[in-house]
């Protein structure tokens, strides 16, 4: 051979090798390690992991940032005119306020849409409260509860829940804040999480977790929340979770007898029967379970 | 004087260029050079906020030094140097593909061991390589951008594959 194996391997590190000694390259022997290896290098790209700001959210943060450093400049000045501002929204807020509240019941879901458009799929027992007259001004959604958003190409606004808050750019994702869990599912684009300190920014397929103040990321192989075509699935959730979300779907009272309900369970159930579900979150749990009159369940550990 | 005093940046459309070209670069440099733990956005963002109070100081051709040496202090302050270890994304097999479960699983192996393999590697041979193969910037353009020559950063990536082969060796055989 022409060339040593050695200064192949540099020139084509370098995409320079030439067709003759593209053909000797390809004969090294480790030929393939040698290409698994540069392509093994894209899995680690920057940008599945952490990404810039455009210039206009730079803009934003540079703007609370010059304000901070200025205030001790002329504080009366800002002092006098928050108050101002602050008279003036509450007198705006008392002349119109137009917030437009979507709740549902117990095993409702309900479809709408927000005023950008954006469509909002509701699950069972659960709110969301927006402002149509600032809402050009102040896109924010209030959510209690678990809601899937499909959002407009382009459009964006925050959804604010107890544990956290999600920003949208034009996506589609699942937010679910219950009890002591939160968690937030991308299918589509990208959506950025605040919660207890942490800044995320998920992609199609990630998944958000916050369960009793302990943050994971996962991934999801959804399209779409399975609620929306009635079932409910979980993983790795805590049983009194699992629970919550069954007596939300159907009209019916759970009782506990010795199950330890932090136990973490994965599985899921249907909406539309409830024998079928019950046989389905008890049998790999090793419980039984009893319907008793008057919409009331036990489930009991196997044990007694 | 030169006249290169005179264009300073402060005028938005021009500090935007500045942004556009070089927000990017910048936050991956830092990314490959100290990982994801000295938060490359934030750096990213408070450089462009110094640079931006300073920008009737700093001309157009020295913003890019100006940048680079402000956040690269920023996290040397921030962080006390550990090893760095970036996070992989296993591409997803096509849903139509014939590939076994054995085979997702090797290559996650193979990733993990990868992921390791590049913490050992030196900042420079790791910035210049996953420049060059990862974000498919040119061995010029590297060079451009890190301020040294064409060279260098040849000789960077080639030392970088050269020792994860090295670590890597075992799995040749599979």
């Amino acid at each position: 051979m022409a060339v040593d194996k050695d200064q192949l391997i540099e020139k084509w590190l370098r995409d320079d090798l030439s067709e003759s000694e593209k053909l000797a390259f390809s004969q090294l022997e480790d030929a393939d390690f040698n290409e698994k290896i540069v392509e093994a290098a894209k899995a680690f790209r920057a940008s599945n992991q952490s990404k810039t700001e455009s210039f206009q959210s730079f803009k934003d943060a540079y703007a609370v940032k010059s304000n901070k450093k200025t205030f001790r400049l002329n504080t009366f000045l800002k002092i006098a005119g928050v108050f101002v501002v602050g008279i003036g929204l509450y007198l705006l807020t008392l002349i119109s306020n137009g917030d437009t509240t979507f709740e549902t019941s117990i095993a409702e879901k309900l479809n709408f849409k927000l005023p950008d458009n954006s469509e909002v799929a509701l699950n069972a027992q659960s709110q969301v409260t927006f402002n149509e007259n600032t809402w050009n001004d102040k896109r924010l959604v209030n959510l209690i509860g678990e809601a899937y958003f499909k959002v407009e190409k382009g459009a964006t606004f925050d959804v604010l829940t107890e544990s956290g808050t999600v920003t949208v750019v034009g996506t589609e994702f699942n937010v679910k804040q219950r009890n002591k869990m939160f968690l937030v599912e991308c299918f589509e684009g990208k959506v950025r999480v605040l919660a207890s300190g942490e800044d995320e920014l998920l992609e199609a397929g990630d998944s958000f977790r916050l369960i009793n103040g302990e943050i994971s990321k996962d991934t999801t192989v959804n399209t779409q929340p399975d609620w929306t075509t009635n079932k409910s699935n979980f993983e790795r959730i805590p049983f009194s979770e699992v629970i919550d979300e069954l007596e939300r779907q159907y009209e019916i009272e759970i009782r506990l007898q010795d199950v330890e309900n932090s136990r973490l369970f994965t599985g899921g159930f249907p909406h539309e029967n409830i024998e079928s579900a019950l046989i389905a979150i008890t049998k790999p749990m090793n419980l039984t379970y009893k319907i008793l009159e008057t919409n009331q369940v036990v489930i009991h550990g196997q044990d007694q | 004087m030169s006249k290169e005093l005179h264009e300073h940046i402060c005028s938005e459309s021009v500090f935007e260029g500045v942004y556009n070209k070089y927000a990017k670069d910048l936050h991956d440099f830092l990314y490959y050079k100290y990982g994801a733990e000295s938060n490359p956005n934030d750096i990213t963002q408070d450089a462009f906020v110094k640079l931006w109070d300073n920008c009737k100081n700093v001309s157009f051709s020295k913003a890019k030094s100006y940048l680079f040496t402000v956040a690269n202090n920023m996290v040397l302050n921030a962080i006390k140097h550990k090893k760095v270890v970036l996070k992989f994304q296993q591409t997803k097999p096509k849903s139509s593909t014939t590939e076994t479960p054995e085979h997702v699983l090797e290559q996650k192996e193979f990733l993990k061991r990868y992921q390791v393999a590049l913490s050992k590697l030196t900042e420079d041979q790791r910035v210049a390589f996953l420049m060059n193969k990862a974000e498919g910037k040119k061995h010029a353009e590297i060079a451009e951008f890190l301020g040294v020559t064409r060279k260098v950063v040849e000789y960077r990536i080639y030392t970088a594959f050269d020792k994860l082969k090295q670590e890597l060796g075992d799995f040749k055989l599979k």
